[in-house]
């Protein structure tokens, strides 16, 4: 489809906004969505531990960063934008789920897509034992890189919390008493 | 490398994602725009009913609202869009983008009834109530926590002719909203809550709980009905009568009509009597019938998830559908326009797009004799004979947003 001109109609007033932003040097929003694309997408399914959920996230994080990217090309962290965009709708459908599974009457165990597929593999395995709080946290650290600080930013929490559920995951996947800090 | 690092990048490597391109990505919005649009189109429709219900009860809500009667909107006397006016797409005109305009159709004077000040993004997505008292629009902005003190939050917003727009909820494209085809309510989706809000008193409503996110909704032309879709929770629930396609009465209590998963569109018959489901099922775009009776589900359409079909829209007659295809040709996809009839014996391509992403449309005239679409670019609509017999033409389109907007 060759599209990758068309701009997404999102529009600004700002009369400073604009192709005033958009030198050579500029990074275009198709150079970055390839460039970003797979290390998120990674993060994502094994924090959701379900493909169409990650591709769901990064889909609908890449169109947000799209619509504002006038504004997000200008950022000092484009990227930092963009795993924020990506880490908020991640807990917005944990919340939405939550939410749900509360009203909920009658509910039978999760019997997640990839579960059956791919328990075979170790490493799916043993993160799948995880919380998927202790999950998005082991993955934005140890994974993305993130300091404790910049993670809880991430996810909403604090940075202490992102240290418990850092740790207890430690613990977890390396089959030990919960690791001290 | 950490040791969970190493173990996380075995796991991705396992569950091995397909990467999306950036052509997904727009056929996301794409379909996500056309769906909301359709929505917007199904109250146009309606609003010749709406006169004839006007009168009607609503009664006013009371105890629990799922089985109360709905409250009745409050009466504004002030339009925000005048009669004679049809709200415009400003990119399709090339206009400043900033605003939505108002045009005037006899004299093509246009005026901006929604714009906003400095650095403000708006989408192309925007309504206006049926009494035409009130736009709701989605402004594209800062989320909470990124505003600065002057910027306004994004998400769904609300204005009328006097006083300044009130927000009514966050989210993005995924945050289902329409207005009902009889005066000013706005139902809207907070999560697996279906509320209705009077934009007038900004009094808010629940009228469902879904036992999932619900992803699509849409007003039964009476507009004392609404479909909504339930889809399959993010985590917890498997068990099948949780989602679904559910129909809500005034008054009554929540009747599920369908099982389907996937729902990205809905619209209802012109009689009210059955459902369009525009869904995605196993990797196939489907288009399919169900009966609000319950008495079952035809599929109409079916096809490669992206090449379509998609889209459908139902003929004011009730006889016939317009859809949507995206086949790929070469390197890329080419937009075609059919129509099928409505028992699906027979369909026809009426015609072929300008531009590869969708643009607007399908849109059927009044008489059901004319389908016209637009391309993603065009300011120019085409419509042709409905059924089959004649050459597509270029048409205004004032005439068919008139058609749109009723």
């Amino acid at each position: 489809m060759g599209v990758m001109t068309v701009p997404l109609r999102a529009v600004t007033s700002d009369p400073g906004e604009g192709s005033a932003h958009f030198g050579a040097a500029a990074l275009s929003f198709e150079e970055f969505f390839e460039a970003e694309r797979s290390r998120l997408l990674g993060a994502l399914v094994v924090m959701t531990d379900n493909r169409a959920e990650a591709e769901e996230i990064l889909q609908d994080a890449f169109l947000k960063v799209w619509e504002r990217w006038e504004r997000v090309a200008t950022m000092e962290e484009p990227v930092g934008f963009l795993y924020r965009t990506a880490m908020n709708l991640f807990r917005k459908r944990l919340r939405r789920a939550a939410v749900a599974v509360r009203k909920a009457v009658h509910l039978l165990p999760q019997g997640d897509e990839l579960s059956e597929v791919e328990m075979r593999d170790e490493a799916v395995r043993l993160l799948a034992r995880l919380t998927p709080r202790e999950r998005a946290a082991i993955v934005v650290t140890a994974y993305l890189g993130y300091s404790s600080e910049e993670a809880g930013e991430l996810l909403g929490i604090r940075a202490t919390t992102v240290r418990v559920l850092t740790n207890r995951a430690r613990a977890a996947l390396r089959g030990v008493e919960e690791v001290s800090e | 490398m950490s040791y969970e690092h190493d173990l996380i990048e075995r796991a991705v490597l396992a569950l091995a994602p397909e990467e999306p391109s950036i052509e997904d990505l727009v056929r996301r919005r794409d379909r996500r725009r056309r769906n909301q649009r359709l929505a917007a189109g199904a109250v146009g429709l309606a609003i010749g009913v709406v006169v004839m219900v006007l009168g009607a009860a609503f009664l006013r809500a009371a105890g629990d609202a799922q089985t109360a009667e709905w409250p009745r909107p409050s009466i504004t006397s002030t339009r925000i869009v005048r009669p004679g006016e049809v709200l415009l797409d400003p990119y399709a005109s090339g206009d400043n983008p900033t605003y939505v305009i108002a045009a005037d159709v006899a004299t093509g004077a246009q005026r901006t009834v929604v714009g906003c000040k400095v650095g403000c993004r708006l989408h192309t997505l925007f309504d206006a109530s049926a009494d035409r008292g009130w736009i709701a629009y989605h402004l594209a902005n800062c989320e909470e926590g990124e505003c600065g003190p002057s910027d306004p939050k994004g998400g769904l917003w609300v204005v009328g002719a006097n006083g300044p727009p009130r927000f009514v909820t966050d989210g993005f494209l995924d945050t289902p909203w329409s207005w009902a085809p009889t005066g000013a309510q706005l139902a809207y989706v907070d999560g697996a809550d279906l509320i209705l809000l009077d934009p007038a008193t900004f009094e808010r409503t629940r009228i469902a709980t879904a036992r999932g996110p619900i992803h699509t909704i849409a007003w039964g032309p009476d507009g004392r009905s609404i479909a909504y879709s339930v889809e399959p929770p993010f985590t917890g629930a498997s068990d099948p009568s949780s989602f679904g396609v559910i129909v809500l009465r005034s008054g009554g209590e929540p009747e599920q009509v369908s099982y389907a998963a996937g729902v990205e569109g809905m619209d209802w018959s012109p009689d009210g009597s059955s459902l369009l489901l525009d869904r995605v099922r196993s990797g196939r775009s489907l288009i399919e019938v169900v009966a609000v009776d319950g008495a079952g589900e035809q599929v109409l359409v079916e096809g490669p998830r992206d090449e379509g079909p998609g889209a459908p829209a139902w003929s004011p007659d009730g006889s016939r559908i317009a859809f949507l295809r995206t086949p790929r040709v070469g390197g890329g996809y080419r937009m075609e326009i059919w129509v099928i009839d409505a028992d699906g014996r027979s369909e026809m391509r009426l015609g072929v797009g300008d531009s590869e992403t969708w643009g607007g449309g399908p849109v059927w005239s009044p008489d059901s004799r004319l389908v016209a679409w637009a391309s993603y670019f065009g300011s120019v609509w085409v419509a042709a004979p409905a059924s089959g017999g004649g050459i597509p033409q270029q048409v205004d389109r004032f005439e068919v947003e008139r058609w749109r907007q009723g």
